[in-house]
């Protein structure tokens, strides 16, 4: 019997690259098996999981074949490898196309001309499958981002593949909706038996789940046996808590909070309720909690960006605030012109300027190529040091980061622990709210738990 | 309370295009006052809040007075000379005209504001899809993106403040910084754009010729408004073509017809405007009998 997916000696490069970024491929799935790719950030997951279907094939040189129930995708009519193979993006936000989650789960089979009454039933089956009816007539720019990932998944399977690709899906999720979209997808594999192939970076959290686990090195498909599951909320409090016991307060809090309340509405519960925190000069102090508990409010009122009802907050030195999103510290195309335009509002030279960025660009590992790359193509990794450079340009002493690690694989989060380690050597204080245990594990010296508004220390 | 959205888009459409074809070409001042007062009584029906109503009734009312001597100005003509500036006549037929296409203005503008918290683009795509379903889908993508490059338009903006770009500049340099922010976000949505379009491909677009498949439904409710609809486009088309509510302004202000069958028309145009406020407290009263049933 055939295999349901079976990719022989597949080789691609980019219309615009002179090199493999896969090479020999061979992989065979059986109908219903559920496959984790692994690999670091560039490894050539993505470019995988699009070659696989000419539907999603970007532009490029390849030989080899794909095979689907043994026919080869490039003699099948495009109508039939739309409805066998679904695509999910790694980003919800350009995964998703139309304005309503109506319209959005709709929209495939309004594409291929299925008759009205049909789309219908698909869409209330679907929507009550995934539990989304509530959110049915909804525009998708009021979802949150574990909302709109389940909705372009919901969206994707509207016509009833047979094999589910999902470029790492889980990377904007915090660790609850990651779970909860995971948990999805084990139900589409259980119910229907969809083969499953996801690209993640996380193995340790996830391989669980996946009946066989490849990782894919510069191009290369190479079998793992990584089966542990990692479960990070199991250790959380014994460790999280612990990392304040051999910390030690010496002289003036770079940081002081005092009983800061503030909320959102004039009715509205206090999202902080009289928080507080000392965090000392030249510390790495990580702020945990659950999804909506208040992280992020707390980061914006240390930035003065939002005004709390009460309370105060003291910042004995310049302080300057990276968002969730890196690349929204960039408003030039690469990340060198941004830091001369951001300079010469700042009042300096050129001469001065250009050795502020050298000094900056050597302590962040930001090489020539990296200054000079449009900040669209930079991976996750270079983004987030391109945009810690800029605070730092700023000549801030307080970093503050909101969920750093988002969208980050390990090599780039070990990077990141690297360089804020070596920043508080440097006296420079970092502050950081984040969903990553594992990470606020491994880089904070101090940490706080941030619960019913208040900081658990 | 938004019953009028429950609508189906078609009979939203028809509603609207009849309203606004008697509130902007209806020369009859009556029948201008009665539009206005029909979309601010909608609005207030609506569950539009006190502080918006009386923001939006100050707004008109400014607009009206100056429009009043604006005419003035411009127009010499009528009989009633009030005075004369610069040898120039300042009639009252003149002031009246103005007045009256101030009214005219502002109950316009106020059934704009209903019709936007009114409707949404679902209506807009059904409508377009059933004819042109590619042109729906194009609106709807678009659609997608502009509240999209809002918010990054501001995340972008608050993360330049938080790094200090803005500190101590003045306008000037405000003003560039903003700029740049929102070419810079623009570019990356054009970026994304191309994220999108590839999801589309391999979602089957372009396949085969799209259908719509809307899930609004066409129920008894939309035949009633429909068939008062056509009332009151036929009642209003009868009174312009016979005369009964026309007005002139000049050289005398006077009515078409001062007559019962004048006013029974101008009864109909007024229940016309009145559908919407009525439809909302209709809405009222069904959901207190429905509430009081549980309590």
């Amino acid at each position: 019997m055939a295999k349901k997916l079976q990719i022989k000696d597949l080789n691609f490069k980019y219309a615009l690259g002179d090199r493999y970024v896969l090479r020999g491929i061979d992989l065979e799935l059986d109908a219903g098996e559920k496959v984790l790719l692994s690999g670091i950030s560039g490894s050539g997951k993505s470019t995988l999981l699009k070659v696989i279907s000419p539907m999603t094939s970007p532009r490029g040189g390849r030989s080899g074949s794909v095979l689907i129930d043994g026919t080869d995708v490039r003699d099948m009519p495009r109508l039939d490898i739309t409805s066998k193979v679904a695509y999910v993006a790694q980003n919800p936000e350009n995964g998703i196309v139309v304005d309503t989650v109506y319209g959005e789960l709709a929209f495939c089979c309004e594409n291929i001309g299925m008759n009205r009454e049909e789309v219908r039933r698909r869409v209330a089956w679907t929507a009550s499958y995934f539990g989304i009816e509530d959110i049915l007539k909804r525009k998708i720019s009021e979802l949150s981002g574990g909302q709109k990932q389940i909705v372009s998944l919901a969206a994707a399977i509207m016509l009833k593949p047979e094999i589910l690709l999902l470029d790492e899906p889980t990377t904007y999720l915090d660790p609850i909706q990651a779970v909860r979209f995971l948990d999805l997808v084990d139900n589409l594999n259980r119910d229907f038996g969809m083969t499953v192939i996801v690209a993640e970076h996380r193995v340790e959290s996830f391989a669980g789940r996946f009946d066989r686990v490849v990782k894919i090195e510069e191009g290369v498909l190479l079998d793992m046996d990584v089966r542990t599951s990692f479960n990070e909320t199991d250790m959380f409090y014994e460790r999280v808590f612990a990392l304040n016991d051999g910390a030690v307060n010496t002289g003036d809090p770079a940081v002081s909070v005092k009983n800061l309340e503030f909320r959102y509405a004039k009715d509205g519960p206090n999202v902080l309720d009289g928080a507080n925190v000392d965090i000392p000069k030249g510390s790495i102090y990580a702020l945990l909690g659950a999804n909506g508990c208040g992280k992020t409010t707390f980061l914006r009122c240390l930035t003065c960006e939002l005004k709390p009802q009460r309370g105060n907050v003291k910042i004995r030195s310049q302080c300057a605030a990276m968002t969730q999103n890196p690349l929204s510290m960039f408003i030039e195309e690469t990340p060198e012109k941004d830091y001369r335009f951001f300079l010469k509002q700042k009042g300096f030279k050129k001469e001065e300027a250009d050795a502020r960025i050298s000094e900056v660009a050597e302590k962040l590992e930001l090489t020539e190529d990296i200054l000079k790359t449009n900040v669209l193509d930079l991976s996750g990794g270079e983004t987030e040091r391109a945009a810690m450079a800029k605070l730092l340009l700023a000549g801030a002493d307080v970093l503050l980061f909101d969920e750093p690690t988002k969208g980050l694989d390990s090599a780039a989060k070990a990077k990141l622990t690297g360089i804020m380690k070596e920043l508080a050597e440097r006296g420079i204080t970092i502050i950081f709210v984040t969903h990553d245990v594992g990470f606020a594990l491994s880089t904070a010296d101090r940490a706080g738990v941030l619960s019913a508004g208040s900081i658990l220390e | 309370m938004h019953c009028f959205r429950r609508y189906h888009p078609i009979t939203k459409i028809a509603y609207f295009a009849v309203l606004f074809a008697i509130a902007m070409f209806s020369e009859n001042p009556l029948i201008r006052v009665l539009s206005l007062a029909g979309a601010l009584a909608a609005l207030a029906a609506g569950g539009s809040s006190f502080k918006r109503l009386l923001k939006i009734a100050a707004g008109g009312v400014i607009t009206v007075l100056v429009m009043g001597p604006v005419n003035c100005i411009i127009f010499h003509e009528g009989r009633t000379v009030l005075f004369r500036v610069f040898g120039a006549a300042v009639t009252a037929e003149a002031f009246l005209y103005g007045l009256s296409a101030g009214v005219m203005i502002v109950g316009t503008a106020v059934w704009c504001i209903f019709l936007t918290d009114e409707t949404d683009s679902e209506d807009l795509v059904f409508t377009l899809g059933r004819v042109l379903p590619g042109v729906s889908a194009v609106i709807t993508v678009t659609l997608r993106y502009i509240p999209e490059i809002i918010k990054k338009y501001r995340e972008t903006l608050a993360a330049q403040r938080m790094v200090g770009i803005f500190d101590g500049k003045k306008f000037f340099v405000r003003a560039v910084v903003a700029t740049k922010v929102f070419m810079s976000v623009t570019e990356r949505s054009v970026e994304n754009a191309m994220d999108t379009a590839f999801i589309m491909r391999a979602r089957g677009y372009g396949l085969r010729r799209r259908v719509s498949a809307s899930y609004k439904k066409w129920r008894e409710e939309d035949t009633v408004m429909t068939l008062l609809t056509v009332t009151g486009a036929a009642a209003f088309a009868f009174g312009e073509i016979s005369g009964l509510l026309g007005f002139t302004y000049y050289p005398a202000a006077e009515f078409g017809s001062v007559s019962l069958s004048a006013a029974a028309l101008a009864m109909v145009c007024a229940l016309f405007f009145a559908l919407p406020a009525l439809t909302a407290l209709d809405g009222r009263i069904r959901w207190q009998k429905s509430f009081k049933s549980r309590t």
